[in-house]
């Protein structure tokens, strides 16, 4: 029960931005801007800080190969982000001071990273020829705007879990 | 310098590039299907998706009869002025049927392009990055779905198969319309004109018809509909509405705008499309 929670919460996380872009009401606004849920790369940067790196990239390679076959059928793309993205977060928690918000806000910095990450390989293949400046202002500022309002409502519990399941595993 | 290239890291990060690059690569190729390993892969998502979507469904569907009822009276009233409408016409259909079999059995012409079986589907997920607009659909080749078939809803065609795995696929929107996808289609009118819609336009929301000849009569308000001479869709299938008509760039050929019936954003439940006459066809190959 206690070993699985982890892995259930990732999952959840996963399955959850496929569905919320599916029951997004689809009116102008989604048409217009692309508001990408990146749930999963908010869970990845609290395991990478609060349960430790080598957890997170196993389940950032695991899952981003999953991302890759299930949703884009590049594969490879985001498996490598997401591994790489946990390593760095694990990094950075060496000079950062650990709390909860700093978490958001590097959590929203990955966020901005992936986002010019996959534009550049799109644009690089040729699947897109979106300009940097539609990119900005119709695909960037949305997404973070969306995933502040999921950091707002949910960083705090998913941290408080994640904690909880920490000192669970330290009891053991 | 020597230490900067012993660095484990480092080493590991080059070489996981390299395969990045090799796996973009294999991907980028056109495969005809999916391996084994990524087909698993999706069908175990699509099991955890649909345990999923239908918790998840309900409630939004909640919300969304909220704003219905509000409209309830408003849509009755128009609902029952077109059903009177809709006796003639359903009359006419099955007159025009009937006497569409008999000739067809005076000709012993059993098969057409316009024949399909539909394979009812639904949604159970879509892509969340969204460069590409693809959903995920509950039936696979295990329920006869193709790679390559096409997708419709009651209003229209929407999109066609992109990969199939056993038990679920995914389906690739018009919206998303890449270069190399084409679509055979024609205009209904006196005489049809015949096209290839190709390609997006994101501002006005329409498909681009290209390939008309340029003398030929494509107005306002008439139909577009597929013509089932590519090879993969069957006939006849709904696509939509001219609204605009425009000499392209070299003026050669005129280009056709034309705006879906069916709503390319919100789906819920999709009608995948099997023709009927690639099964004779290959039923006839296999008895000889």
């Amino acid at each position: 029960m206690k070993k699985s929670l982890l892995p259930f919460l990732a999952i959840l996380c996963f399955v959850s931005e496929s569905i919320f872009v599916d029951l997004w009401p689809k009116n102008d606004l989604y048409i217009d801007y692309f508001f990408v849920p990146r749930f999963f790369l908010v869970f990845l940067v609290f395991t990478a800080i609060y349960i430790g790196g080598t957890r997170a990239m196993i389940y950032g390679f695991i899952f981003g190969l999953l991302y890759d076959c299930v949703y884009t059928e590049l594969l490879g793309v985001y498996a490598f982000a997401f591994t790489l993205i946990a390593y760095l977060a694990a990094k950075a928690m060496k000079v950062l001071y650990q709390h909860w918000l700093i978490a958001c806000l590097l959590a929203l910095f990955f966020i901005t990273v992936l986002e010019f990450y996959v534009y550049g390989i799109q644009l690089l293949i040729g699947r897109t020829n979106m300009s940097l400046q539609t990119f900005c202002s119709h695909r960037l500022w949305p997404t973070l705007l969306l995933n502040i309002v999921f950091l707002f409502v949910l960083s705090y519990p998913l941290k408080q879990r994640l904690v909880k399941i920490k000192r669970l595993e330290q009891e053991d | 310098m020597p230490q900067f290239f012993l660095n484990k890291r480092l080493i590991l990060l080059l070489v996981s590039m390299i395969i990045l690059v090799a796996l973009i690569g294999f991907s980028l190729k056109d495969r005809k299907e999916l391996t084994w390993p990524e087909q698993f892969l999706k069908d175990t998502t699509g099991l955890v998706q649909m345990f999923f979507h239908k918790p998840a469904q309900l409630v939004a569907g909640f919300f969304e009869n909220i704003n219905d009822i509000r409209n309830t009276y408003n849509e009755n009233k128009l609902l029952k002025e077109r059903l009177e409408e809709y006796v003639t016409l359903e009359a006419q259909v099955q007159a025009l049927k009937k006497e569409n079999e008999k000739l067809r059995a005076l000709l012993d012409k059993k098969e057409s392009l316009r024949d399909f079986i539909p394979i009812q589907a639904t949604v159970i997920g879509r892509n969340p990055d969204r460069w590409q607009e693809t959903i995920i659909v509950n039936k696979g080749e295990q329920q006869g779905v193709k790679k390559d078939m096409a997708v419709i809803t009651p209003e229209g065609l929407v999109g066609k198969v992109q990969h199939a795995s056993q038990f679920t696929s995914t389906v690739q929107l018009l919206s998303a319309l890449d270069q190399n996808n084409r679509i055979s289609a024609y205009v209904q009118g006196k005489e049809n004109v015949f096209g290839l819609i190709e390609g997006y336009d994101e501002k006005r929301r329409e498909l681009l018809l290209k390939e008309i000849p340029f003398d030929a009569k494509v107005e306002k308000k008439q139909k577009v509909l597929t013509s089932g001479l590519g090879g993969i869709f069957p006939k006849d299938l709904p696509i939509g509405e001219v609204t605009k008509v425009e000499p392209d760039q070299y003026g050669l050929t005129k280009i056709v705008y034309v705006k879906p019936f069916a709503n390319l954003y919100d789906i819920d439940d999709v009608i995948i499309v099997k023709r009927k006459i690639d099964e004779t066809l290959q039923g006839r190959e296999e008895a000889k």
